[in-house]
């Protein structure tokens, strides 16, 4: 059943997956066509401006698109060598938390403001094991907390959302993810509602536990600040699609496509970041041009307007993924345009 | 006992005082000399004077109002002229008839009003929410007595499956069904506008609920939706409905007031009706004083509940 890649399983399989909504006066596709995997313990982040379809990605693994938005969602989603696509609510039900589980985007929010730390946690590990008695969980609930460097284990457990911190109720939230020992985390933008300190510890703690626990971890950000400390791979996404997908050291130092290397370019301010000295660092905000109104299907590629150093007969109608090394994709002809000049270097890395 | 229960008992004191006094100067500041309206025009200036010493009109008004508390404390509530009886003895059981009817009111808008509402709330937008809603905009703007004479008109007098009016079938036993039936026309009447206010702003505050950041996030880890409705969506409700309801209190009160007058309902609102109609001011005060009590109370009651179900407040209160 398990597909093997680079010699390790893949925790999560996407083929081809399209997801569309419903909207006043037709239907969108938000999600078109894109196909990755997420290796075992590995930590892959998909990078792209705001409306590029990051969260629409997570929501179709998570099948939480609201009932009120959502077509259809086609191709292949495979969980652990399962199609989620093919499989029952509750089979599905069941994978949610013990398999695969969310840390939520905004953890000020996201915590039930009526009950205390302790139980909303054990309410959760008592869901994902539901042998559990009481004391169980809350001994087990305890020991997760510490484990998310809570200094204060036993406080924290009986304090209400709104007496904790904002990087506290992150832990916590964190903590819940972890409640069934899932083997892959999705965090969409863990860290984008605390500040740079804050948001370095966070990262850390996920760090840990991706190489304490070997728990795979999918995170969105918009932030290459965060992808070049945290990822093992990159995928950049705009427009629903996948246009670049790589290691965070060929995305970053050999771009190919002219959309990450217009994201690239544009802020080169990393002062938040001054741990890491590895990689060159740069923040994404945004880059020329806006992103498309997706109701209005284009024809050719959307990137042509904005290349102007290519030759006509170089772009593609309507541009496929190209593969460059192993890792190494790009939606993209004109890499070879680039490529003439910058053969060598490359060549030098793979 | 919690630091906030001491606080709002305080406050509540002061609210007491406040109340007795308008409730006092009401009744002593309505032009015309009570002595005179009891014994008629041709009473003599000797037997004024002596009724007024009586009934302590003589003394200086503060004079008065502390020699009525001390009275009202001590559970007497003064005599009525047109009854010919102590008024506590008329009004204590007549309070407790009014108690039945408003929490039978109460109890069938919080079970329909908060049902409806969650339902609602849960299905917003869908046909059977659209409806429900058209509804209740339509309960809610109807007057009690004239839902009183409709439901009286048709169930009692067209249909005739239920009694007219009343408390007790005077033939009958007197017994708890008999009782039942006696109430369920004026708990409906009372209740109407108040079903249709709590459902209509419960669906509001469900649906908002429904909406929020953590509903979401405990739902991804795939709880059932018994355990995210019961649980979460109708525990983080329960603040804004609780003080829906409290408000809902007094008009359900107030509304009971008017019911018993259609339904003769031997409450305090047909104390009250009775006692304007014979001009019976010790009456009509008593009442008032009654009522405007379990206003008090009430409102303390809900303002402690809402306390205890709001872990914010709670802190900030303590
Ligand atoms: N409720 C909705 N109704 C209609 N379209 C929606 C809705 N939510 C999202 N979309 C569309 O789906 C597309 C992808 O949105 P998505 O939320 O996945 O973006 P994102 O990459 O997560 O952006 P952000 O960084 O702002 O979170 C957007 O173009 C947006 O217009
Ligand atoms: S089609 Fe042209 S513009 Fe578009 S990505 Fe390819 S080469 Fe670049
Ligand atoms: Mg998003």
């Amino acid at each position: 059943m398990r597909r093997m890649n680079n010699g390790s399983t893949n925790i999560l399989e996407i083929e081809n997956l399209t997801t569309t909504l419903r909207i006043p006066g037709g239907k969108v596709s938000v999600v078109e066509g894109i196909s990755f995997n997420v290796k075992a313990g590995e930590k892959l982040v998909i990078v792209g401006e705001s409306g590029s379809g990051k969260s629409m990605t997570i929501n179709s693994i998570l099948q939480m698109v609201p009932d009120s938005l959502i077509d259809s969602y086609k191709g292949i989603i495979k969980i652990d060598g399962e199609n989620i696509l093919e499989m029952s609510k509750r089979k599905f039900k069941d994978i949610r938390g013990k398999k695969i589980s969310l840390v939520a985007q905004n953890a000020m929010t996201s915590l039930d403001p009526s009950y205390k730390i302790g139980k909303q946690v054990m309410e959760i590990y008592r869901h994902n094991h539901k042998k559990a008695s009481k004391e169980e969980a809350k001994k087990e609930t305890l020991i997760l907390l510490d484990k998310m460097g809570i200094k204060n284990p036993e406080h924290v457990f009986h304090s209400y959302p709104h007496e904790l911190s904002g990087g506290l109720r992150q832990r916590v939230v964190i903590a819940m993810a972890l409640t069934g020992n899932p083997k892959l985390i999705i965090a969409d933008e863990p860290t984008s509602a605390l500040d740079p300190t804050l948001q370095l510890q966070i990262l850390d703690l996920l760090n840990e536990i991706n190489q304490k626990f070997g728990t795979s971890i999918l995170m969105i950000t918009h932030d290459f600040g965060v992808v070049s400390y945290f990822a093992d791979r990159v995928i950049v996404m705009y427009a629903g699609e996948i246009l670049e997908m790589g290691t965070v050291d060929e995305v970053i130092n050999y771009p190919l496509h002219p959309y990450t290397k217009g994201l690239l370019k544009c802020i080169p301010d990393l002062s938040w970041l001054d741990k890491e000295d590895k990689i060159e660092k740069r923040k994404l905000s945004s880059i020329s041009g806006e992103v498309p109104n997706l109701a209005k299907k284009l024809t050719g590629c959307r990137f042509a307007p904005r290349v102007s150093d290519i030759p006509e007969d170089y772009h593609e109608s309507s541009p496929k993924m190209h593969k460059i090394t192993d890792t190494h994709w790009v939606r993209c002809t004109c890499y070879q345009y680039y490529l003439k000049d910058s053969i060598a270097g490359l060549e030098g890395v793979k | 006992m919690p630091l906030y229960l001491i606080k709002r008992m305080i406050s509540m004191l002061y609210v007491l005082i406040g109340v007795t006094i308008i409730v006092f100067l009401m009744i002593h500041l309505i032009p015309g000399d009570t002595a005179q309206t009891l014994l008629g025009g041709e009473a003599t200036k000797a037997s004024l004077d002596a009724l007024r010493h009586k009934m302590g009109l003589d003394q200086p008004l503060i004079i008065q109002y502390f020699i009525w508390i001390k009275q009202v404390i001590t559970g007497n509530l003064g005599y009525s002229y047109s009854l010919h009886i102590n008024i506590s003895h008329l009004l204590f059981p007549r309070f407790l008839n009014t108690l039945v009817l408003t929490i039978a009111s109460l109890l069938l808008s919080i079970l329909i009003g908060v049902g409806l509402g969650f339902f609602s709330g849960l299905k917003k937008n869908t046909v059977i929410d659209k409806i429900l809603s058209a509804l209740s905009v339509f309960g809610a703007s109807m007057p009690v007595f004239w839902i009183a004479l409709m439901l009286m008109w048709l169930f009692a007098i067209q249909l005739r499956l239920l009694p007219v009016s009343g408390m007790y079938n005077l033939r009958g036993n007197g017994g708890f069904a008999d009782l039942l039936m006696h109430l369920i026309l004026p708990t409906i009447a009372t209740s109407l506008v108040s079903i249709a206010v709590i459902s209509q702003m419960t669906r509001n505050v469900v649906s908002d609920v429904v909406n929020k950041d953590y509903i979401n996030y405990y739902q991804s880890f795939g709880l059932s939706h018994y355990q995210l409705n019961m649980k979460h969506i109708l525990r983080n409700s329960l603040p804004p409905v609780i003080n829906i309801i409290g408000l809902q209190v007094g008009y359900i009160l107030g509304g009971a007031l008017f019911s018993e007058i259609v339904f003769n309902w031997p409450g305090v609102g047909l104390a009250i009706y009775t006692a304007i109609n014979s001009k019976d001011y010790p009456m009509i005060q008593a009442g008032v004083l009654f009522i405007a009590l379990s206003f008090v109370l009430v409102n303390f009651v809900v303002d402690i509940l809402n306390i205890v179900v709001n872990p914010k407040l709670r802190d900030s209160n303590k």
